[in-house]
């Protein structure tokens, strides 16, 4: 490491300009981010035009500064109208929007800010000493170790389920039927799309998302609006409070170094990052069965490993010129067209452009924490929005954000059908957590394992013989048999609770009942 | 007895047996590949048909006595809750035909008058600023034309 070089490379970046461009991505980041159905992939898509006629240290320094601004955007309106921004945002609803429901909209949202900020940090710091290293541990992940790292994702299915584990299950393994819909990964036939071609890529996630949460969610307000309850929100900080620092800072710090390694792996975003970091918070916390009723720890596991994601993403691009997620991959068209090639040659003819990256990648966090602080104020405003104008608006914005991912109206009707599953579920109390986890794990499911069959004649033996997947699988029994017994603690307590309210009602009817 | 919960998984295994039957009637044979596309749905269809069998046993077994939620046709929250549906299905049939704006501030003012607002000098301002709003920021900013409809002139002037 030269830190002469990164001292410069820092140098270089506190110019006007290059600050400026940072601020200005980190602003549109935070802007589309927060937009449902705009995703941070889209998002960079759609503004990297904007970086081509920019110098080479501006163009990377939008690029990363809407990056990192679009990975913390998605949680403003998943923690304020359980709409997530952007796929990574989705596991921050289960505890965002509790908190928000109970009036402490800032907080879930200064929260999610200070673990963004912890998250993007760590992963830059990663991303700045350990890039190398990390790219040689990446090649070592096969499809065996796709698999497990799944099942691994997939086992807090169990800890998500809410009041009954039965029906979680039920929730996931329907979620992983609707990844069966559409091509085959293997073969390309379409599976269970009925003549309809715009299925044959499989349910798109984010109308999906959109259906499941946001028009639910429009639905359940419609129903409930005279008997909803006005919760009030005032912004009392813009960061968090130091008691909620104290029990954060080690949930983000983890956060941050699972959400870099998942980052790291070719094809696996932050979503998955977020989802993996929950469950392990939770596994982890004295009290798990608060988790998913709004409690700050909850944001910060997910919304650090999101960030987390960016830097991990950053390292195979870099070193390997192979793109961690899909933002990445379109970055790698802002390389192109500045003359540029990712991969090892990059550390050998442009360190200097390397390292200036990896200040960038710490500026744009930076970026993010002060727009975020500032903006705090007004994100908090819409929830102060009175229902009968702010759930026409969600509705809206939830339609055309189905809409804008392919220009398709089919997405609109998906979106609408997915609307009335999940308010359906929402009523005989199936959980959607286990549905979203499943989307998002259920293709590199089906796709690793198939892949792995095929390569070991049908055999699994690799998922017992290689190192990575031992541990992966060991991790996803340990998790499985904790989150049963947390589980069966949390059905009993809800069974004691049950009985003893009917007992005091009971008591009371006695009491009130006339005598004689 | 939860008689939800035996509805819920009945539905669950017929549509288990649909699975394993559509991929056994129309997924083709392979033979190049030992694993067919028929493999991963037709495991979780059998996962998921036993998950609903738990889940009837445990309706069947259940101490607590429930026929589940009702929802009548009478009840003002299920109109409001169709209603609701209902727009949003109009809104995505003529999106394309008669134009984002015009479909956009019909649900939009539509929804406003259903959940209570009488205001009109809300209603109106509410939902045209909303949706030129979305229109200006999704076309010139993100270059995401949403349809125009009956309005096409407007995006020439």
């Amino acid at each position: 490491m030269d830190f002469q070089l990164l001292f410069q490379s820092f140098g270089s970046v506190f110019t006007f300009d290059v600050i400026g461009s940072i601020f200005l991505g980190a602003f549109c980041g935070i802007l589309l981010g927060a937009l449902p159905g705009l995703t941070a992939t889209m998002a960079v898509a759609l503004l990297v035009p904007m970086s081509f006629g920019m110098p080479v240290a501006n163009s990377f320094g939008v690029l990363l500064g809407i990056f990192c601004g679009a990975m913390y955007g998605g949680s403003i309106s998943a923690i304020l109208i359980r709409t997530p921004g952007t796929p990574g945002a989705a596991a921050t609803m289960m505890d965002g929007f509790p908190l928000c429901q109970k009036g402490q909209a800032d907080r879930a949202l200064t929260t999610a800010l200070f673990a963004s900020f912890t998250g993007g940090i760590i992963s830059a710091l990663i991303m700045t000493f350990l890039s190398p290293q990390l790219s040689k541990f990446a090649l070592q992940f096969g499809t065996a170790e796709y698999f497990c790292l799944a099942v691994f994702g997939l086992s807090i299915i169990i800890s998500v389920s809410g009041k009954s584990v039965v029906k979680g299950l039920i929730a996931g393994v329907f979620g992983l039927l609707l990844c069966t819909i559409g091509s085959d990964p293997i073969t390309g036939y379409p599976r269970f799309i009925f003549g309809s071609m715009e299925l044959y890529e499989g349910p798109p996630l984010v109308p999906t998302l959109i259906g499941l949460f946001a028009i639910s969610e429009v639905l359940y307000n419609v129903e409930s609006l005279l008997s909803g309850s006005k919760a009030q929100h005032k912004v009392r900080r813009v960061l968090p409070a130091k008691e909620d620092i104290r029990k954060c800072l080690p949930i983000a710090g983890l956060g941050g170094v699972i959400g870099s390694f998942i980052g790291i792996l070719p094809g696996v975003g932050g979503d998955v990052g977020a989802f993996v970091s929950y469950g392990q918070a939770k596994r982890m916390s004295k009290h798990p069965e608060l988790y998913g009723t709004g409690i700050v720890e909850g944001v910060a596991a997910t919304e650090s490993a999101n960030n987390g994601v960016t830097g991990g993403a950053m390292v195979p691009l870099l070193s390997l010129g192979i793109p961690g997620d899909p933002v990445t991959a379109v970055m790698v068209g802002a390389f192109t067209v500045q003359g540029l090639q990712p991969g090892p040659l990059l550390y050998k003819e442009q360190l200097p452009l390397v390292y200036m990256i990896f200040a960038s990648m710490f500026v744009a966090n930076i970026a993010m924490l002060l727009i975020g602080m500032f903006g705090l104020r007004f994100f908090v405003r819409v929830v102060g929005i009175k229902k009968y104008t702010l759930v026409p608006v969600i509705l809206i914005l939830s339609m055309v954000g189905a809409y804008s991912m392919r220009n398709s109206v089919f997405d609109v009707g998906l979106a609408i059908v997915f609307g009335i599953i999940g308010y359906l579920m929402r009523k005989f109390d199936f959980p959607a957590a286990p549905v979203l986890l499943a989307l998002i794990l259920g293709p590199m499911a089906e796709r690793s394992l198939r892949r792995t069959l095929i390569i070991d004649n049908g055999s699994l033996i690799s998922l017992v013989t290689h190192p990575i997947c031992i541990i992966l699988l060991s991790l996803a029994l340990l998790s499985i048999i904790t989150s049963a017994i947390t589980q069966r603690k949390i059905e009993k307590r809800l069974a004691a609770k049950a009985e003893a309210d009917v007992g005091k009602f009971y008591g009371d009817s006695d009491n009130n009942h006339p005598v004689g | 007895m939860v008689k939800s919960n035996i509805v819920i998984g009945s539905i669950g295994i017929v549509i288990s047996i649909f699975v394993w039957l559509y991929s056994e009637v129309t997924f083709p044979e392979e033979r190049n590949v030992q694993i067919g596309s028929a493999f991963f749905p037709r495991m979780l269809a059998v996962g998921f048909a036993i998950l609903c069998i738990v889940l009837i046993l445990q309706g069947v077994f259940s101490k607590v006595k429930s026929h589940g939620i009702k929802m009548s046709i009478k009840d003002p929250k299920v109109w409001r809750v169709l209603i609701t549906l209902g727009g949003s299905i109009i809104f995505a049939f003529l999106i394309k035909r008669i134009g984002f704006m015009i479909c956009g501030i019909m649900l939009m003012t539509g929804l406003m008058f259903m959940l209570g607002l009488r205001k009109l000098t809300v209603m109106v301002p509410v939902a045209v600023g909303t949706v030129l709003a979305v229109q200006f920021v999704f076309q010139y900013l993100l270059g995401i034309i949403l349809p125009y409809g009956l309005l096409e002139f407007v995006q020439y002037l």
